[in-house]
């Protein structure tokens, strides 16, 4: 223990069990100059403290990589974390099971005094009012911050049971009643709690898993090696001093200076303006500019917390917006809701009162039971527990879920239409040899600008020397600053047959070179179809690349309607045409820039992390990595989601229906309707936990 | 029932120190990996 200390925090990937973790953990404390490391299983983080004379980040990540799991440095969780719910839990359970030993004791009618009967409401009064006090902060402080903003939330309900029991239960002793209500008050708290840290747990593990997939997928760069390569690193690996390329439509993780000739960048992200700015050769471009038309070459200056701002704040920012929609849906429906649910006691509370002649006492429990009984807390929980459910069990399977509502367009989806190279296909460049060097050299340079899957089929492994300026049109190809120009045959007004995808680059001089690819199907493309076409799904391929190709592949597996030649907007198009009737839900698969305006015209997406990031920033859902099976779990979790949401809601409103009269009928006790409406709430949250994939 | 007068606080404050206890643990994140603490128990070799 010498020297000093550093730590580190990742997070680790390939974790399928426990004694997977546990086996990492045990050889990276092997490690000379380790002082303390731990894996959590449970969350998949990994956090460590080392000597930095000894050991060092990079031996630490290479380790851990030989080991099997290679690790992805984050950022440590913190930040502003709500209290864990489970202390309240145990102090409310810890409570109602003192206080229901003396009720029962009460109850049973023991042989005691009046003395002694006297104590044991006392007790039980203490107890309930430090429950109250401790554990029914997490349904008043809500309640009240709704309240001082003028809205009215589920809390509200809620806390005035809890309130007006706890103040009817002092009657008894005061002696102004036979019996009080500590027990149904502590029991209340209590049940509703339950409720509340199985939400809590479920939102928890959602938040956690899609900040992992983030780590692990936000910022993914090409880094220029001193050896020309182009190397994919992550933001959180770049150091000052790096040269990096960064795409269009992706956002530069760091600060640093343009080392192209120049550029337009969107730096909405930094001041709010949306209007593109040009940039020239050695402006200093801030972390969190998104980078428009042609890809940057930046030297990197700072790196870190301070360069990272902006984009933390776009990644949340994605987080918030979906969190902000469920929420003001939760919100409508509280709004309407909850008044309904204090009228009704009003009613009850009245209705025993002065018509009925009961005592004040009687009549409150009335009133407390339709407050609590009503509470639709099932149905608040019913869409979000599912969601959130659903999202995580995609996560699971390495689906990142943009927003809620893709889940329910995506169970509905009657067409599917797939974009073709990079989606169905995967091209390999076959010959390069028959180029001169000096050629190869200047064609890779002018791919090394794309994201599309045949500019990184070109580059590969090869070195990059020096990256020529170019502008890339969605669906033609690369044109570069110097005359030189990469991109499909129709971009030269040439006319090509035969079933063989073809590029065409043109170097400075004017001369043009043939550069054949073969297109290889994803292994899981054909199994993923027939899934599709089973579940009677229309399948559909647009794609840019000649029509000849395209009805090739698309008879290879099995899907008759087949385009080529098709221009981005047209694909956008397409898929209006394909929006006849109402029952019609399209979904839209690709990756590349010209598939973004097909994927913002479809009712829900899916776009690839290897994809574009303009692709990704449209699509509902990413898939992480390449994989197309993965629309198979998004496809059956999105439709038992949605079968799961519909049960729920229907079994919410009748017990709601059926509740409310019992309730005011007297047939219901407080400390009964406080197990209903818990038990109504946890059937709920189980039945949401059927969702599998 | 002189008894109850020294019994009950007792139970009370003892059932107090536990939740204490367990708010500690909470807390400290003790209870934050139950998936990897279940294969804590086994010595290294024991783990395949």
């Amino acid at each position: 223990m010498s020297g000093p200390g550093a730590s580190f925090h990742g997070v680790v990937q390939n974790l399928t069990c426990g004694a997977c973790a546990l086996r990492l953990e045990r050889q990276l404390a092997g490690l000379e100059g380790m002082r303390r490391v731990v894996v959590n299983a449970t969350t998949h983080r990994l956090r460590a403290e080392y000597d930095r004379g000894v050991l060092s980040e990079a031996a630490l990540i290479a380790a851990a990589a030989r080991a099997g799991h290679p690790v992805q440095s984050a950022a440590q969780e913190g930040g502003p974390r709500e209290p864990d719910l489970v202390i309240p839990l145990a102090v409310a359970g810890f409570g109602m099971a003192n206080v229901m030993s003396f009720s029962v004791s009460v109850w049973a009618g023991i042989d005691m005094g009046p003395a002694t009967r006297q104590a044991m409401h006392l007790a039980s009064a203490l107890l309930a009012l430090g429950v109250t006090g401790f554990a029914g902060r997490v349904f008043f402080e809500p309640a009240l911050r709704d309240l001082r903003r003028g809205r009215v939330s589920m809390d509200l309900p809620i806390s005035l049971a809890i309130l007006a029991t706890l103040a009817a239960s002092f009657l008894a002793p005061l002696g102004l009643a036979e019996e009080g209500y500590f027990d149904a008050v502590v029991s209340l708290i209590f049940l509703l709690l339950i409720g509340r840290v199985l939400d809590q747990k479920v939102r928890r593990q959602t938040l956690g898993a899609a900040r992992n997939l983030q780590a692990l997928v936000v910022g993914r760069f090409a880094r220029l090696a001193p050896d020309g390569r182009l190397v994919d690193v992550s933001a959180a690996d770049l150091q000052c001093g790096d040269r990096i390329l960064v795409r269009p439509g992706q956002t530069v993780p760091v600060d640093g200076r343009l080392r192209s000739p120049g550029g337009r960048i969107d730096r909405s992200l930094i001041t709010g303006e949306s209007d593109a700015v040009a940039v020239a050769a050695d402006d200093l471009i801030l972390a969190g500019s998104k980078v428009l038309q042609r890809a940057l070459e930046i030297n990197v200056t700072a790196v870190g917390e301070a360069a990272s701002v902006g984009q933390m704040a776009q990644m949340m920012r994605v987080f918030e917006d979906r969190k902000g929609r469920a929420q003001i849906l939760a919100d409508r429906f509280a709004a309407t809701y909850a008044p309904m649910v204090i009228g009704g006691a009003i009613f009850g509370f009245a209705l025993w009162f002065f018509v009925l002649d009961a005592s004040l006492a009687e009549a409150t429990m009335i009133a407390v039971a339709v407050l609590v009984v009503t509470c639709p807390c099932a149905a608040g929980l019913a869409t979000p527990a599912t969601v959130a459910r659903a999202t995580n069990q995609l996560l699971n399977q390495g689906v990142l879920v943009r927003s809620g509502r893709a889940l329910e367009a995506f169970s509905r989806a009657s067409h599917i239409v797939f974009d073709k190279t990079g989606t169905l296909t995967r091209p390999v460049q076959t010959v390069r040899r028959g180029l001169p060097t000096d050629v190869a050299r200047a064609m890779t340079g002018l791919a090394a600008n794309s994201a599309h899957p045949l500019s990184r089929a070109l580059v590969g492994e090869t070195r990059v020397d020096s990256i020529t300026p170019a502008m890339e049109k969605p669906g033609e190809g690369l044109r570069g600053a110097d005359g030189s120009a990469l991109g499909s045959a129709e971009m030269f007004g040439l006319q090509v047959t035969g079933p063989v995808t073809a590029s065409f680059f043109k170097s400075k001089s004017g001369d043009l070179y043939e550069v054949p690819f073969k297109e290889v199907l994803s292994n899981d493309t054909t199994d993923t179809v027939c899934h599709f076409q089973r579940a009677g799904v229309h399948l559909h391929i647009q794609s840019g690349d000649r029509d000849d190709v395209v009805q090739t592949i698309a008879d290879e597996i099995g899907i008759t309607s087949a385009q080529g030649n098709v221009k981005p907007v047209a694909k956008a198009d397409f898929i209006d045409g394909l929006r006849g009737s109402p029952d019609t839900i399209v979904a839209m698969v690709g990756d590349g820039v010209n598939d973004a305006p097909a994927l913002t015209a479809a009712d829900v997406s899916v776009s690839f992390s290897d994809g574009s990031a303009i692709s990704q920033d449209a699509a509902d859902f990413i898939i992480i990595g390449e994989s197309l099976a993965k629309l198979i779990p998004i496809f059956e979790v999105s439709r038992s989601c949605r079968r799961i949401i519909g049960q729920n809601l229907a079994f919410s409103t009748i017990y709601n229906l059926l509740s409310l009269p019992l309730a005011l009928c007297g047939f219901i006790t407080p400390f009964a309707a406080a197990i209903l409406m818990a038990s109504s709430s946890i059937a709920v949250m189980l039945n949401a936990q059927r969702i599998r994939s | 029932m002189n008894a109850l007068l020294i019994l009950v606080p007792v139970s009370i404050l003892s059932g107090i120190c536990g939740v204490l206890i367990f708010a500690w643990l909470t807390r400290d994140g003790q209870l934050s990996d139950p998936e990897g603490n279940k294969y804590r128990i086994f010595e290294p070799d024991e783990l395949e």
